[in-house]
C-alpha cells in the first residue's frame, strides 16, 4: 500500500539538488532576516482586554480599541397590586362587617396613604422609590409608586401616612397639580385648618343596639407626623425588575385588622387631636395589615 | 364736504390704530405676566417682612388678591366672602363674637384681626398653618364657614374671562389654586398698620400725639406691676408664641394642643397683636370678653388658675385712674388712616 507522502518525506537528487537548498537556505535567510528586522518593531494594537478589537499580541496601543455600546438598564414602573379584604371576601363600600368583636359595620369611606417606598437590595441596602406617594383607595387595585432601576430585592418597606418632610413641609394640595395624590381629593385627605394629610380616612356607621343594622356613624380621620408608621414586608421569592417590563408588589391588605382592640360601639370617633388613643390604635394596626400575596 | 369726510376718515383711522395698539398691548401683557413689583411702605419703626420666594408682591398679584377677598364666589353658595368677617373699619376682624358662615352656621372662635399680618409666623389662635397661603385654605373648606371646595372655587373662577385675564396676568397661569392661595396672601400683606398716635410718638417724633393719660397709660403697660408688655412686645406687641392666660379652669377648647397633641399646650392660644385694639372687639379667642375695661379686670384678677396658666398671670391692682389710663394707651395703638386706607377697599 503506497504510503502518501508526508510534508517531510522529500527525496532530494543529483546537483540539482544541491542547488535547490541552497536556493532554499538563501531565501530561508532572507526570511528569517525579515521576520527579526519585524519583531524588533513593537507590534501595535489594541491592549485593552475588555475591547471588542483586543489584540492579545499587541505590545503598544494603536489608540484604537472598539467596546461594546454601553446600554444602561433604563428605569421602569412599579406599581403596588393590592387586593384589599375584609375578612375572607374582598372589601367594598355597601357590604354590612360583622367584626370579630360581634359588632356589625359599614364602611362608607376607607382610604389611607402609603409614602416613602423603598426596595431592599439582596445585601440589605435600600433604594428610595423618589416621590412615591399612594392614595389607597377601595375597589381599585393597581397604584404607580414610581420608577425603579432594574434588580433583584428581597423586600419592599413603606410607610402607612405620608413622610414628614411632605406631610409638614410647608406645601399643601395647592401647590400640586391636579389628579396628584397629594393634590385636593374628595372626600378631602388634607386639613386645612392644621395644614397636614389625614394619613387615614375612615367613616360609616356601627350597630350600637344589637339590631343588625349599623345605626350611629362613625368618624376617624387619623394623621400627624407621629401617627406615621413603618411597614417592611420580605418576599419569599426575590422579586427580579427587569429592562421593559413594568413590575409589580403583589400584597394583600386585611382591612378588618384596623378595627383590632378597637370598640366602635363606644369610641367611635377622632380627628386624631381630640381622641389620640383611637388615633393611635388605628395606626398601629394599620401598619400590621399588609402581607406578601 | 371732502374735508369733512377726510377728517372723518382720519379719525376712523386712528381709532382703529388705538384699537390695534391697546389690543396688541393686551396681547403683549398676556404672553408675559406683569411683574412691576408692589413696594410696600414700611413705616417707620417696623422691619421688613418676609416675602416668599415664590410669591413676591407685584402690583396684579395684590389686586387679584383684593379682587378675590372681596369674591363671595368663595363660599358655597355666593353668599360671603372674606370681608363678610373680616372688617377694615375693625382692623379686619368681625365684632361678632363668633362669625357666621354660609347658612348663618356660628363659628367657634372669634375672628382673627389681620393688622400686620404679614408680620405672622403661624395662623389661627392655635397656629395650625404655617404660612399666609397655606392660611386661606381653611375658611374655604371649614363647613362652619364657607362649606366649599378649592378646586370648586377655581371652576368657578375659570367661567369668569374676566378672572381668566386677570390671574393671567398675576401668576402667568389660568386660575388655580396655586394662584389662588397666593394672590389672597399677597394682597394680605399690604394690611401694614403703623401710623397710629403711638406709632407719631415714638418713631415720627410728635410728642403732642399721646395724650398725658396715654403717656401715664404707656408706663403701666411697660412696667412690672401689670407687666403686659412681656407678652405683648415688639413693634407689633405679640411675642408670636401661645400663652394660657387664665381665662378658663378647663378648657373646652384646647386650644394649641389641638395641633400640638401636648396637655402642656391645653389652654394656650396664640398671643394676638394689639395693633387697632379699640376697634377689635369683642376680646380672647373665644370673644367671650366685651370690652377693654373687662380685659383689664381679667388680668387684674390674676387669672383661674390652669395648670399651663403662664407665671405672668397673676393678681394686681390698678386704681381706677390707672385702669383708664392703661386703656387711653392701648387706644393710642388706633391707625386711622389704615382703618380708612382706599387702597384696602374694593
Amino acid at each position: 500500500m503506497p504510503g502518501k507522502p508526508g510534508p517531510f518525506n522529500l527525496t532530494f537528487n543529483t546537483t540539482h539538488t544541491v542547488n535547490n537548498i541552497v536556493r532554499i537556505s538563501i531565501a530561508f535567510l532572507c526570511f528569517i532576516s525579515l521576520f527579526l528586522n519585524t519583531a524588533c518593531q513593537k507590534e501595535k494594537g489594541c491592549t485593552d482586554p475588555k475591547a471588542l478589537n483586543y489584540n492579545p499580541s499587541a505590545k503598544e496601543s494603536d489608540g484604537h480599541c472598539q467596546y461594546p455600546a454601553v446600554i444602561s438598564p433604563q428605569p421602569v414602573q412599579l406599581n403596588f397590586h393590592l387586593h384589599q379584604h375584609f375578612g375572607t371576601p374582598e372589601f367594598d363600600t355597601a357590604t354590612h362587617y360583622l367584626l370579630p368583636s360581634g359588632v356589625k359595620i359599614q364602611l362608607s369611606q376607607l382610604r389611607f396613604y402609603l409614602s416613602n417606598v423603598r426596595l431592599i437590595n439582596l445585601d440589605g441596602t435600600e433604594i428610595l422609590i423618589p416621590e412615591s406617594w399612594i392614595l389607597v383607595k377601595p375597589g381599585i387595585e393597581t397604584f404607580p409608586i414610581g420608577t425603579v432601576t432594574p434588580g433583584k430585592f428581597k423586600g419592599v418597606k413603606f410607610l402607612v401616612g405620608i413622610d414628614s418632610a411632605s406631610n409638614s413641609g410647608g406645601t399643601s394640595p395647592a401647590d400640586r397639580p391636579a389628579g396628584h395624590p397629594l393634590g385636593f381629593q374628595s372626600p378631602s385627605m388634607f386639613w386645612s385648618w392644621a395644614s397636614g394629610y389625614i394619613f387615614v380616612r375612615m367613616e360609616g356607621s356601627v350597630d350600637t343596639t344589637g339590631t343588625g343594622t349599623p345605626n350611629l356613624p362613625f368618624v376617624c380621620h387619623v394623621g400627624s407626623n407621629a401617627l406615621k408608621r413603618e411597614v417592611q414586608i420580605n418576599f419569599t421569592d426575590t422579586l427580579s425588575v427587569s429592562s421593559g417590563v413594568e413590575s409589580f408588589v403583589h400584597l394583600k391588605v386585611q382591612l378588618d385588622k384596623l378595627f383590632d382592640n378597637v370598640n366602635l360601639k363606644v369610641n367611635r370617633n377622632t380627628h386624631t387631636m381630640d381622641n389620640l388613643p383611637l388615633a393611635t390604635q388605628i395606626v398601629n394596626n394599620a401598619a400590621t395589615m399588609f402581607s406578601e400575596e | 364736504m371732502i374735508n369733512k369726510f377726510s377728517v372723518f376718515s382720519d379719525g376712523l383711522k386712528f381709532s382703529i390704530l388705538a384699537i390695534g395698539l391697546i389690543a396688541c398691548s393686551r396681547d403683549a401683557e398676556l404672553q408675559s405676566p406683569n411683574l412691576s413689583p408692589y413696594s410696600i411702605d414700611i413705616p417707620a419703626g417696623f422691619p421688613s417682612p418676609d416675602i416668599p420666594a415664590d410669591n413676591a408682591m407685584t402690583q396684579n398679584r395684590v389686586s387679584l388678591g383684593k379682587r378675590l377677598f372681596f369674591e363671595k364666589a368663595l363660599s358655597i353658595d355666593s353668599s360671603i366672602s372674606c370681608a363678610s368677617c373680616h372688617f377694615q373699619i375693625h382692623g379686619f376682624s368681625d365684632p361678632k363674637r363668633f362669625s357666621l358662615g354660609v347658612g348663618d352656621s356660628i363659628g367657634v372662635r372669634n375672628a382673627m384681626a389681620l393688622s400686620n399680618v404679614a408680620y405672622q409666623e403661624d395662623f389661627f389662635w392655635d397656629g395650625g398653618v404655617p404660612s399666609l397661603e397655606l392660611q386661606v385654605l381653611a375658611p374655604i373648606e371649614n363647613p362652619l364657614e364657607m362649606n366649599f371646595s378649592v378646586p370648586q372655587v377655581v371652576e368657578r373662577l375659570k367661567k369668569d374671562p374676566s378672572y381668566i385675564y386677570d390671574f393671567k396676568k398675576a401668576y402667568n397661569r389660568e386660575p388655580d389654586a396655586y394662584a389662588l392661595v397666593r394672590a389672597i396672601a399677597a394682597f394680605e400683606r399690604t394690611f401694614i398698620s403703623g401710623n397710629s398716635p403711638f406709632d407719631q410718638y415714638t418713631y415720627q417724633g410728635k410728642t403732642s400725639a399721646l395724650s398725658a393719660s396715654a403717656l401715664r397709660g404707656k408706663d403701666i403697660f411697660f412696667g412690672e406691676k401689670a407687666e403686659c408688655f412681656h407678652c405683648h412686645t415688639g413693634f407689633n406687641f405679640t411675642d408670636n408664641r401661645f400663652q394660657n392666660n387664665g381665662l378658663y379652669s378647663e378648657y373646652q377648647d384646647i386650644g394649641r394642643a389641638r395641633v400640638t397633641i401636648k396637655s402642656s399646650d391645653i389652654g394656650r392660644f396664640k398671643t394676638p397683636s394689639l395693633r387697632n385694639i379699640e376697634v377689635t372687639a369683642p376680646y380672647m379667642h373665644d370673644g367671650s370678653i366685651a370690652s377693654l375695661e373687662a380685659v383689664v379686670q381679667h388680668y387684674m384678677s390674676g387669672g383661674k388658675g390652669h395648670p399651663n396658666q403662664s407665671p405672668l398671670i397673676k393678681p394686681f391692682t390698678l386704681t381706677l385712674q390707672e385702669q383708664q389710663d392703661l386703656i387711653a394707651f392701648l387706644k393710642s395703638l388706633t391707625d386711622e388712616s389704615f382703618l380708612n386706607r382706599q387702597s384696602l377697599q374694593p
